[in-house]
């Protein structure tokens, strides 16, 4: 019962930073700005970058005129997902009109939960190392 | 999954010290509802941990054996469920006093139940630290109103 509350509270708290507070945004907005900057280096016109709001997920959605050569390049050649794929902390790259990309997506409020739920058992482990597990301690 | 983590940082920081709480809530909770005797405080759990995990290390018994008798034995047989044979067997452990049984810690007591042979499990079941606390600080009637009538 402790331990539900507990998890129960760290995910609660995770929901608030994620939410009200921002930060889920605030990751997605920095994701969605370094994507537009790979597409603008490619130097395609037309092309649009957006990552998913609906729900808010690290998946880059790219939409516009490209072929297959633009999308996804030859050899050593990068194509426009190769450098949206590139941006550190995206989860997947999608184009709008190309079927399956309207997939399941996992949402970052998932993600995010997740994590706290993770860190909040490692906490237990840690406490449970500390003060519950059996120690050795002599008997003559 | 790093990126999310490293947008994180004070909520991962959150839910670690809040699962490290309820730990402690729990397991703390579990040796102070025995009404066990002093030295049960945080630090020294943390002492505690901490000799033990460099004990682990260092390969050596970093923990001291059971502190010999301050006085004249005490008559172990007043405990409830303590007869003739298992106060003989506590004895031979070099227990012979409430004083040295009312400080055993909850770790102490599971290592020392696992080399009581036929009577393994009987420090516990018979609440033998929680009573031997009562005894120890003399407090006769609060162990009668707990445990009942005191014997010999």
């Amino acid at each position: 019962m402790k331990i539900l509350i507990g998890l129960v509270a760290v995910l609660l708290i995770a929901w608030i930073s994620h939410g009200p507070l921002g930060s889920g945004l605030r990751l997605i907005d920095g994701l969605e700005a370094q994507a537009r900057a790979q597409v603008a280096s490619a130097e395609v016109p037309g092309i649009r970058v957006a990552l998913s709001r609906d729900p808010l997920a690290r998946v880059a959605i790219l939409s516009g005129p490209a072929n297959d050569l633009q999308r996804e390049g030859l050899g050593s050649q990068k194509g426009i997902s190769d450098l949206v794929r590139d941006v550190e902390g995206l989860g997947s790259v999608r184009w709008a009109d190309e079927p399956g990309s309207d997939r399941r997506i996992v949402p970052l409020l998932a993600e995010t939960l997740l994590l706290a739920a993770l860190f909040y058992l490692l906490g237990l482990g840690l406490g449970w190392f500390f003060w519950g597990r059996p120690r050795r301690e002599g008997f003559a | 999954m790093w990126n999310v983590a490293e947008n994180n940082l004070i909520l991962i920081v959150v839910a670690l010290v809040v699962g490290l709480a309820i730990a402690l809530w729990l397991f703390r909770g579990r040796s102070a509802a025995s009404d066990g005797p002093e030295g049960n405080a945080l630090h020294d759990e943390f002492s505690a941990a901490t000799r033990d995990v460099a004990g682990e290390i260092l390969g050596v018994d970093a923990h001291p054996t059971i502190p010999g008798p301050s006085g004249p034995p005490d008559d172990l047989q007043r405990l409830k469920g303590v007869g003739p044979k298992l106060a003989a067997q506590l004895n031979e452990f070099g227990i012979t006093r409430f004083d040295q049984l009312a400080g055993l810690t909850e770790n102490e007591v599971a290592l020392l139940d696992k080399r009581m042979g036929a009577f393994e499990g009987r420090i516990a079941r018979d609440r033998l630290v929680e009573q031997a606390c009562y005894l120890e600080r003399g407090d006769t009637d609060g162990f009668e109103a707990k445990f009942g009538k005191l014997g010999g």
